[in-house]
């Protein structure tokens, strides 16, 4: 399992236009709904907003990994967004939030949410790889920073 | 000899089944207070907060329960769990593995 297995180029955005959480939240799920027309748009934003509510999915060290588990997703579905300003997020460490990663997981694949949370928060901890992700100019250069990163098999 | 590793999810039967054990020969075992890595991840680690709801029905703690026992004994000791933990209601099934013991080193 990886990062660049799943996440496509057009579903990164580089210095999005929103500035705030909800908005930011609301501009990267219409990002990937875009791109899986399967997946009920009604449905994905109810449920990434009460993730949210449980508990900020702002991890710390400017990164949040919003996430709704849906019904009408068939596979694991990512986006990404690098936000040079940040975002107030509600973060666990209050920082500012530059890197946010947005996935739908299919309802009922509980296994494959845990590993997929597993590894994404894992990788986006590591302080290396944001610095190098935060001086990144396009999605594609997004998308080879994270190959790089994971060819390089940090585990 | 065998080692009966028993994850009982249904703690409340604890004590009947300790019981039903004696009656079939069982007359020493080791119960141990566990806690489902699930529950833990839920509770404890942020990122994994969504998760809460799935775990919601499982008890947050459990029992495990160890046995030294003769390798006959091992199929009544199934038999025992089956009946006491009412496996077919039993949302969380309890479940048992067995290993081999190669030697018991004991004080004497």
């Amino acid at each position: 399992m990886s990062i660049a297995e799943y996440l496509k180029r057009e579903c990164i955005v580089v210095n999005p236009s929103s500035n705030d959480k909800d908005a930011l939240i609301k501009e990267l799920a219409e990002r990937l709904l875009e791109h899986h027309p399967e997946v009920d748009r009604a449905e994905a934003m109810e449920a990434l907003f009460e993730r949210e509510k449980l508990m900020s999915t702002g991890i710390g060290e400017g990164v949040a990994i919003p996430h709704a588990r849906i019904q009408s997703c068939s596979d694991v579905s990512m986006a990404f967004a690098l936000q040079r300003k940040g975002v107030d997020f509600n973060a666990l460490d209050s920082k500012p939030v530059k890197l946010v990663f947005l996935i739908f997981f299919p309802k009922e694949k509980v296994n494959l949410q845990l590993r997929t949370l597993a590894m994404v928060s894992r990788i986006l901890q590591r302080g290396g790889l944001n610095k190098s992700l935060l001086k990144a100019e396009s999605p594609e250069e997004v998308l080879d920073i994270f190959k790089k990163y994971e060819e390089a098999k940090h585990f | 000899m065998k080692l009966a590793v028993i994850f009982l999810n249904r703690i409340e039967v604890l004590e009947d089944l300790l019981s039903a054990f004696l009656e079939i020969g069982i007359s020493g075992a080791t119960v141990l207070d566990s806690v489902g890595m699930g529950h833990i991840i839920s509770e404890n680690i942020p990122i994994f907060a969504g998760l809460r709801n799935t775990f919601a029905g499982s008890s947050p703690h459990n029992k495990i329960i160890l046995i030294i026992t003769e390798e006959d004994l091992v199929e009544h000791i199934l038999e025992v769990i089956e009946e006491v933990c009412n496996q077919e209601e039993d949302q969380t099934k309890s479940f048992m593995i067995t290993l081999p013991i190669d030697k018991i080193f004991k004080n004497s």
